[in-house]
This record gives structure tokens, sequence and C-alpha cells, in this order.
């Protein structure tokens, strides 16, 4: 081994020498180091009116998501990928029209009333109006995502679908929860192969043979409804098609169970047997969680067997199920948008959704699909 | 991303190299190993930060990360941890910011997945203990709860235990201070959450306080290991790789015989006993029947003296009322009887840390009023009403002598857990060694608040009884009604 570790040396970006200052506010804002490092404060100094403009790109420049959502970067960050899959450009920030009513979230990315909300401990028991009111926010969330089912198309970008998804939202009255979440820069989450959830719309174009989730929820008067579904785009392979099935399958089983009664903590043995009776493992990182006028809240519901998940049905219980089944290890790691989760062996993930009422006798899900909704691969499709 | 254009040029930093040369250092570290987490809790000056830095400072060969949670008061572990950026020092001072995993519908909590991301780091690596200081005022529940997780998870960073830091000479008045609105006494919590309390201050105070501080612990938590340190001294072996959450059910209890011996052989009736034998115990409980049901008179001058240095320090039920009485300065403890003692449960055993904290924070959302409990106030006529306010965190010990439906242990388990809102009484911490109906196997309870978990561990010895024993700590505890539901669910002759 050489005493001086030249091949680690990144070279200025203004003069090419060796670099051994960096700039403090690329460096704040997470920026790619190449553009970033230069060989002395005289360097810096006589490159900063062109290198500024890095902190502050133009309004309207698709750039790629950085910081959970908080920042951006004209250069796609370092990473050690497992798949094939790589991030793409976003567009930048849509617009809410002033009418539409908002999640206190939108204005800063945090989410102070569910944070500090009794909700995170206690499973609220739903009367009749709070309802009548999740029910509305889910059938729109199932009509909403209908459209971008039917609009997934191999040439069309996940950018594009969020645009249908926003806009359908805001023709109907309705907020998209996702956006501003947590800084969450987009309206939908599409996660494409490898992605096991909350991949951000950008400028890639969807392939035949895309296995794709499309993870809608709406905010609609005070209430959230949220649902998700895995699609073919084109052709897919038996095997993709196969987890498809079977991640919705689980779903279905775990559904089937719900009453009143039942610990919270079966669904995951629930889902796992299935799962595992047919080759495949469960993400174990994310969770079926409580909603209404919160985005999440108690209860938790993991996918996965043998977890301490607290509490037992009660007529009333409003949450969601939504097991995330993969090909391969059940491992997942994150990208550096913060957001997105991938497969840590890079094999496809796929998921299905549904937001569930307890009865007093079983359950409803009130996220149903409609006569109208787009066939899932192995239904007959309308004539 | 604001208006930079009129913005002097800033000073540029020294580019530090973490290119190649590191990450391939990092990628030949194949070995996983699980990293324990010890919790130091303790109320305002204990001592906490000195025992901190005795244990930094001593050579054990542990690289450790120290954890300080100076927002843990009033706000939950997760919103100190997202809002305030906490900051992890290093051994050698460093400041390492922590990194947030995604939150909303995530299983692991942002705390933990933030302690994950740091042993991930390439600075992070080199760190094979973690140790996580509260501040004076914590709860340390909801924190042991975030890191007490399901074995399935796999996590790197396993719970080890919680020490309880006390300071011997506050600890009596501080256990004792009420609370507005009927809040909980997080000087109760920490202790009801200890696996091991390190009685501190030793040399500033006398033998006599020294006593009623161990009688005040022992009435909330009877089978603690009570250690005393002066200036936080302790041995580290006591302190670190406790093991106290292993998901193999691994637990260690000592013979349940010896508890029964001692209340038998101090020669009282047991009386009032009834149903399966259940004994309590309640720091600041005026002297009453219930008492003396358990062979302990009130005025006794019994005193017991913990051993500081053994490791298998805990008081039986009866010697915990002894103290109790103590504790109401019932007697002065003339004279002292040096028992060896035997444990309603061993001290090593690491059930039960995590459950007090995330009831206290339950109970500090909740904001109810706690009453004393109708049980006491009606079973204890010369009971003394502040110190029946004062004190609400206690332990009621149950037993079974015949083999438990697991089905119906767990419901039992559930209801008292998870039926919080309809009743004053809560929950913080249990543990128990069941006899199961159709098993050889001796099974272990843990509860921490709402999380439990029963576990098979090894098989009954022959010649060994087959008793259920189940310690609950919590606060408002109504024994008789937790009597009844035990006598429902689990010991009933037909089950």
């Amino acid at each position: 081994m050489t005493a001086e570790k030249e091949t680690s040396m990144l070279p200025c970006a203004r003069c090419a020498a060796p670099a051994k200052l960096q700039c403090p506010n690329c460096l704040k804002l997470g920026l790619p180091k190449e553009a970033s490092v230069f060989c002395s404060q005289e360097c810096f100094k006589a490159a900063w009116p062109e290198h500024k403009k890095v902190h502050s790109p133009p309004a309207d420049a698709w750039l790629f998501c950085t910081k959970r959502g908080k920042a951006r970067a004209d250069a796609m960050p370092d990473f050690e990928w497992t798949g094939p899959l790589r991030p793409y450009r976003i567009s930048p920030m849509r617009e809410i029209p002033a009418h539409i009513p908002k999640p206190d979230y939108h204005k800063d990315g945090y989410p102070y009333k569910e944070q500090e909300s009794r909700q995170q401990q206690i499973v609220p028991i739903r009367g009749p109006d709070d309802t009548a009111g999740i029910r509305a926010a889910c059938r729109i969330g199932r009509e909403v995502l209908d459209l971008a089912a039917a609009a997934a198309k191999p040439g069309v970008t996940t950018d594009e679908l969020d645009r249908i998804v926003h806009e359908a939202m805001i023709e109907r009255g309705a907020y998209p929860s996702p956006y501003n979440y947590f800084n969450f820069p987009k309206s939908v989450c599409t996660s494409i192969n490898e992605v096991i959830c909350h991949g951000i719309p950008d400028a890639r174009e969807l392939q035949n043979g895309d296995i794709l989730n499309i993870d809608v929820t709406a905010y609609f008067k005070g209430f959230h409804g949220d649902l998700n579904e895995t699609i073919c785009v084109g052709e897919v392979d038996e095997e993709g098609k196969k987890l498809i099935k079977v991640t919705h399958d689980a779903l279905m089983k775990a559904i089937a169970a719900c009453k009143p009664g039942v610990r919270y903590r079966d669904i995951g043995d629930i889902i796992t047997k299935h799962a595992s009776a047919n080759g495949f493992q469960v993400v174990k990182s994310y969770c079926g969680h409580g909603i209404g006028d919160l985005f999440h809240c108690a209860p938790n519901v993991p996918h996965y067997a043998h977890n301490k998940a607290v509490g037992v049905m009660k007529e009333g219980h409003v949450f969601t199920i939504e097991p995330m089944i993969n090909e391969g290890s059940w491992r997942d790691r994150t990208w550096p948008d913060g957001w997105t989760a991938v497969t840590e062996d890079g094999k496809r993930s796929a998921q299905f959704e549904h937001t569930l009422i307890v009865t007093k006798d079983g359950c409803e899900v009130l996220t149903k699909r409609l006569e109208t909704s787009p066939p899932l691969w192995w239904e007959t499709p309308a004539a | 991303m604001g208006p930079e254009d009129d913005e002097e040029v800033p000073l540029a930093l020294a580019l530090e190299d973490t290119g190649p040369a590191e990450r391939q250092e990092v990628e030949q570290d194949g070995e996983r190993t699980t990293v324990p987490v010890t919790i130091v809790t303790g109320f305002l000056g204990a001592g906490k930060t000195t025992l901190v830095k005795h244990i930094l400072t001593a050579n054990h060969g542990y690289r450790i990360a120290v954890i300080l949670n100076e927002f843990g008061e009033d706000v939950g572990i997760e919103s100190s941890f997202v809002q305030s950026q906490e900051g992890l020092q290093g051994t050698d001072g460093e400041w390492v910011e922590l990194t947030n995993g995604c939150m909303c519908c995530a299983v692991k909590s942002d705390f933990l997945q933030a302690l994950e991301s740091l042993l991930e780091r390439p600075g992070g690596r080199r760190f094979d203990y973690i140790l996580i200081e509260t501040s004076g005022l914590a709860n340390p529940g909801p924190i042991a709860t975030a890191l007490w997780t399901d074995a399935e998870l796999e996590s790197r960073v396993n719970l080890d235990g919680v020490v309880t830091v006390v300071d011997a000479v506050n600890i009596d008045r501080q256990l004792h201070e009420p609370r507005p609105r009927g809040a909980v006494n997080e000087a109760q919590l920490q202790v009801a959450y200890a696996d091991i309390v390190l009685l501190n201050k030793l040399d500033l105070v006398d033998e006599e306080a020294l006593i009623r501080s161990e009688a005040d612990i022992r009435a909330i938590n009877s089978g603690v290991n009570i250690v005393r340190t002066s200036r936080a001294v302790v041995d580290l072996g006591l302190i670190l790789n406790r093991n106290g959450y292993s998901h193999k059910g691994e637990l260690v209890l000592p013979p349940i015989a010896e508890a029964d011996d001692e209340a038998e052989d101090s020669g009282h009736p047991r009386g009032g006993a009834g149903v399966g034998g259940e004994r309590s115990s309640t720091a600041g409980e005026a002297p009453s029947l219930r008492r003396r049901s358990t062979g302990v008179s009130c005025c006794s001058s019994r005193a017991h003296s913990f051993h500081a240095k053994s490791g298998a320090a805990a008081a039986t039920i009866a010697a915990a009322a002894a103290a109790a009485v103590a504790a109401c300065g019932g007697s002065s403890a003339a004279g002292s009887r040096d028992l060896s003692p035997a444990g309603s449960l061993a001290p090593v055993s690491p059930l039960m840390a995590a459950a007090t904290a995330a009831a206290g924070r339950f109970s500090r959302a909740s904001g109810d009023g706690a009453s004393a409990s109708p049980g006491l106030g009606a079973n204890a006529p010369e009971a003394t009403p502040d110190h029946v306010h004062d004190n609400s965190v206690s332990t009621i010990s149950l037993r079974c002598e015949h083999p438990v439906d697991l089905g119906r242990f767990k419901s039992w388990v559930d209801h008292l857990l998870w039926d919080r809102e309809s009743r004053p009484d809560e929950i913080y911490r249990m543990k128990g060694l069941l006899s199961v109906t159709g098993s050889d196997k001796k099974h272990s309870l843990q509860a921490v608040y709402e999380l439990y978990e029963i576990m098979p561990g090894p098989a009954w010895q022959a010649g060994e009884a087959r008793v259920s024993r189940v310690v609950l700590i919590g606060r408002n505890l109504r024994p008789a009604a937790v009597k009844q539901s035990w006598a429902d669910y689990v010991d009933s002759p037909k089950s």
C-alpha cells in the first residue's frame, strides 16, 4: 500500500489540483462532493460566483431528492445500489389551490397534531360520523388509484402518474395525504420492482415487465383513506405475477380473520404463513397502522410472525393492513433520498393495502375495489 | 437555499477523507455482533453522570457509545430525537449526528433506527456497547420499550438492562412527593423499572437512612438488586452485560420455596391471604391487618441489611413488607438481622426494566387524577391518607400451585396490560415463571408496559415444585381486583 492515498483524493472543482477543502453550504445541503471541493480558499473564492448557484437551483429544475425531501441535488447521490433501479430527477413540487382543506403538515412538513396525539397510544373507536367521513375519503382514494392504475403503461413516467393523482385529488376537493408529509415531495408513492415502498415519482419511464405499486392516500373533509395495489406494466414474468398474487391473497386472508376479539399480533402470523408457504419473505420494517383524522396512529399492525403488537380488535377500530412481500430476503435498505425502501438483495417486492373498519362480527373493507376498477392480472378484464 | 447572491464567500472546511480506502476496511468487517444497550436512569442529582463517567474511564475493554437524552422530561423519546437532533458522544468526545429512519408506519422507532444507523457508519462500527443516560425526570419505560424489539427483527441493538441510580440522601423525600393532577412520580417509575439499583451517596448518609431507602425501593420493586455505592463506584460486572432481555427464555429465578419459607419461619400465621396466597407490599402504607398477615409485626424492629457486594441481594416479600413498615417510621431500626436475601425473583433476571417507563408516559399523557386505590383504603383502616397518595407504585405477587392454561393466561395478561381505559390501575411491569399445562418446560413471562412475551425455557427438574409465580409492579393497584382476575382467569380449578 502506498503511503499517499492519492486515488481517494478528489480534484479541485475549479483547477483540478488535489482538493483539500470543501464548501460548507454544499456539505450542509448534502450535495455531491465532486462539485464542492477545492484546493484552496483562493480557488474557492474565485469559483464562488458560479459555484453558489448549485445551492439554489432554478425553480423549475428537475433534481434528485435528498435529505428525506428537505433538499435537492444536481447529481445522483452515491449509494451501493442493491438492484438495477436508480433514482431519476423529480419535478418541482406541484401547487395545491387555496380552497383545498389541508392537514397541518402541509405548512412545514411536520405533522404536529399526529405526533402529539393520544391516538398514538389508544386506538380510537370511530362513531357513525367519523366512519362516514373515513368512508368518503377511502372512496376518493379508490377512484384516484384506479385512474392512476389505468394510466400505468410502458413509456409513462411515474411523474406523470403523480400528476394524474394530484389533479384527480384536487378535482374531488381532496388533498393528497403524502404531499409534504415529513417533506415527502410528491402526492403518491410509486414503487417499482425492488422498491418495497415509498418510492418517489420521478422522470423514469415505466418499462415492459416492471411490477409497480401505486400507494394513494386521500385527505377529505378531515379524514384520510389509504390503499395501494401492485400492477403489471405490460407483460410480467411468471415469478413476478406469482409474487403479486401471493401478496394480494395474504392480505385477503388477513382481512378475513379480522373481527372483534382478534389480537392485532395474530395478523402477522397469518400473512407470514401464506408468504412462507410460497417461498417468499415478509418485510419487517414497515407495518399497518391506524388511520382516521390522522394519517398514522394506533394500532401498529406488523406483518411478520411472533410480534408483540399491542391490543385487541374492537368494533369501530379503523386501520390498514399492507403486507410487503419479497422474492428474496426480508431485509431492506433506504436510498439516499431518505424515503425509498429497497430490498437488500435487489430482488422484487410487492404490496397490497386496504383500510378496514371492524364491525360487530367482522370487518368492512372501506377501500374495496369497484366494478370499474382496472382488473388485476388474474381477473378477467371487463368485456 | 435562500438568497445567497450578496453573501460573502464562506470559509471552506477541511476535507475529510472518506474515500474508497475506508470503505474497503468497512467491507472486511463481516461480523455482525449484537450491541447491548444499558439505560442509566435516576432522579435529578442521583449520580447518573458520575456513573457514566466512571464507566467510561474504567478499564473494561469495551468501546462504549454514550447517548445523552436531555429532552426526555415531558416529551417521548422519539419526539426528542426528531425535534432536537440529539448528538452522540463517543468515548473520545466526538459528537455524531444521529440520522433518522422513515417515521410513518415504521416498526422500529426513530430512536432505535438512529442507534442502528450509528453502528453502521464508519465511525460507529467500533462501538460494542451503548449507554443511554436519561434526564433526571425521565420515564425510562418508552426508551426500554422502544429497544425491546421482537426477535424477528434481528436488530443489532439489544436492550440489556436498566440501571437506576438512587440518591440515598433524598430518595425518601423524592419517592413521596406527590405530583400535580395525580401524575405519576418519576422517581417511583425509575425504581419500578430498575433491573439493578445503585443506592448512591453512601458516604453522606447513616445506616438508618439507608435502610429506609432500601425499604422504599423494595416496596416498589420487590425483587431488585440494590447495591450500595459511594460516588457511583460499582463493579461493572453488575451493570454491563446483564443480558436482561434475551430472547432465549432463559430466566434465572430463585427457588420459589425460599420466599415462602421466610414467611413461615417468622412464625406468624398467614391469615387473610385467601386464594393463592397473594401478598402485597406498598411503600407508604401504614401498618395494617394485611401486613400482619404476611408475618411481620408493625412494631418489628427487624431490619435487614442488604449486601452491597454480593450479586444475589433480593428481599423476600415479607422482608419487603417489614421494610415498608420501617419506611413509615413505625420504629427505629434498632438491631439488624443479616439475611441472605432470597428473592421472589433473582436480581439478575432482566425482565422488569422496560415496563415501567411506557406506563409512565401513558399516565402523563392521560393526566388522570390518581386517587388512592379503593382496595387499600378499605383494607387498611389505619392507613395514613398522605402516604396513600404519595407512593402509589406497588408490587403484587401471585402464585398458583397447579399448571396454568397458556391461552387463558395470555388472555389474563392481555386484560391487565391492554384494558387500561376503564381502570385506574396501571401495570408497569410483570415478570413470572410459569408451569404450563402440557409442557415440561418452565415458561418465563416478561412484560414491559404494554408489551409482553412468554417464552419457553429450560425443563423442570425432577423434584422441583411446579409452581407458577407472577409479580406485578404498577400504580394504583387494587390487590382485591387483581387477585380476583387471577382467580378467574388462571387459578380456577378447571384450568
